[in-house]
């Protein structure tokens, strides 16, 4: 759950990256890490197996420049994709402000792409929340693949409320901090939606 | 709660400053006041505890550079007290000896007073101390998280071969218990679309995916690129579903005569069983209106206002 210190003018956000096994959200979190100014991250937390699939989770706190004079600060996770981790994948959507759902792109990948979504929307409702009221953005990794699915059809099968989505090549860092700012951009005005309804 | 150093604060600091002089002053001329022996080394010990506790208990997340520090400051801020005492108890009784003035504010009743308003004059500067790095802070903060304080806990109650490694959190394929179900509002986003005609697969591609037992001797007679016509009533409803998934039985209706042998009729289950078609073959044929969405309506939190402010990172 998002944080306001007024006394010390700081926002603290999670944020999750959620999405299936091998589609690119360890690599989307490596590229942040390799690419932002060292005074403005942490190291990064990564739980791997030998062949680097994720085996609980990565973590990398992150600073972004001030909004309003207030320090902003997100804590990224990532969520093991493998099917059989899905106890862990609940425990790290815990008190999550906002997801950024990765969609692996190519054609082979379809069905796991929804049924890691419809795993998140399960995985929401178990802690009472849902996609209604969790931001989320979804990117559309590994277009740079030959085989890869056309944006229309990954919008009707993923993303039928049409939220904000991008395309990305996590590997070349295409794409990434797009996807980051803009689920940040929208936790963040969903904080001050909140703040102004009195809900948080 | 804690607030930032302000003129504010350097002006209540400066008062308590004289305050704190001005009473030492008057405590010392007290000549009826009670000589308690303590020794100095004695006195400084328990003067350098009590400013060591108040630092570590103002400045939440000290780091230990910092409580040096805060101790120091206040050490030197009680120094300056007591010489400012002396210096102007010297100057009131017009003593010519600095250190009889100095001897006189050391006495337990001054000492006291200044090592109070010590605290009182170093209290807004202990917003200034450094608190603990980011690395160790951010370590606390990645401890106290939702997702990992708790989370490390109760994974390992839950499943402890992952905790301590070579496990997994697998629901083992015994455990019948019933999956969370959600009323999607995906499944109400998609409009139903009907619509006439077939779409043309190659029947390569089709046979692939039959079991070998089933592709008839007449199979090799076609052209592997021979068009397999698929109604598109077959298609258009499983289109959300991210597959393509028809019976056996179906597909014998259209496959060319001899390609394929048609499942026996007493095996039910074959008959039903499913048989996966290449989407990505299928979905370019598609006509545009198979993949419209109606128009969004972007739940309350992607409303962004006008005033707000993209966020930035600080990338290299």
């Amino acid at each position: 759950m998002a944080s306001i210190n007024y006394a010390l003018k700081e926002i603290s956000c999670k944020i999750v990256y959620y999405g299936p096994g091998m589609c690119g959200k360890t690599t989307n979190l490596q590229h942040i890490h390799q690419h932002t100014q060292p005074d403005k991250r942490g190291n990064m937390v990564s739980l791997a197996t030998p062949g680097e699939r994720t085996l609980f989770f990565d973590f990398l706190p992150l600073e972004a420049a001030q909004i309003h004079g207030f320090r902003t600060k997100f804590q990224l996770y990532t969520v093991p994709g493998q099917v059989m981790y899905n106890s862990t994948r609940k425990l790290v959507l815990r008190g999550v402000d906002g997801i950024i759902f990765v969609c692996d792109s190519q054609w082979e990948k379809m069905r796991e792409n929804l049924e890691s979504f419809r795993n998140l929307q399960d995985n929401l409702a178990t802690y009472g929340s849902s996609l209604e009221t969790t931001p989320y953005v979804v990117q559309y990794n590994k277009r740079d693949l030959p085989n890869t699915a056309p944006i229309q059809y990954l919008q009707y099968v993923i993303n039928p409320r049409q939220v904000a989505a991008l395309e990305a090549i996590a590997i070349q860092g295409d794409g990434v901090f797009e996807s980051l700012s803009a689920i940040c951009t929208r936790v963040l005005g969903n904080l001050a939606r909140k703040q102004k309804a009195g809900v948080a | 709660m804690r607030r930032e150093f302000t003129a504010i604060s350097a002006f209540s600091m400066a008062i308590s400053f004289v305050a704190a002089v001005v009473l030492c002053i008057q405590i010392a001329q007290v000549k009826s006041a009670p000589e308690w022996q303590i020794s100095g080394v004695t006195a400084w010990v328990v003067e350098v505890a009590i400013f060591g506790t108040a630092v570590y208990a103002w400045r939440q997340g000290i780091s230990l550079s910092g409580w040096i520090l805060g101790i120091c400051l206040l050490v030197f801020v009680r120094l300056a007290l007591a010489t400012g005492a002396a210096l102007g108890l010297a100057l009131v009784q017009n003593l010519s000896d600095f250190n009889v003035a100095l001897d006189r504010t050391s006495a337990l009743g001054p000492r006291i007073c200044a090592a109070l308003f010590a605290l009182m004059v170093f209290y807004p500067l202990r917003l200034l101390l450094p608190v603990r790095t980011y690395s160790k802070s951010r370590k606390r903060r990645f401890a106290e998280s939702a997702a990992v304080g708790t989370a490390i806990a109760i994974a390992g109650e839950g499943d402890p071969a992952l905790v301590l490694g070579g496990g997994s959190d697998t629901i083992p394929i015994w455990d019948t218990r019933p999956k969370v179900s959600v009323a999607r509002v995906e499944d109400s986003l998609h409009p139903v679309v009907e619509l006439d005609g077939t779409i043309e697969v190659p029947l390569r591609a089709v046979l692939a995916q039959i079991p070998p037992d089933l592709i008839g001797e007449s199979a090799h007679e076609y052209d592997e690129s021979h068009p397999v016509s698929i109604p598109l009533d077959a298609i258009v409803p499983q289109l959300r579903e991210a597959r393509i998934a028809v019976r056996l039985g179906s597909l014998h209706d259209w496959l060319p005569p001899g390609t394929m042998h048609a499942p026996l009729e007493f095996d039910v289950e074959r008959e039903a069983s499913l048989v996966l078609l290449p989407l990505e073959l299928i979905v370019p044929q598609l006509p545009p209106e198979a993949l419209e969405l109606p128009p969004p309506s972007p739940p309350a939190w992607a409303k962004l206002s006008g005033d707000t402010e993209p966020v930035v990172f600080a990338t290299i």
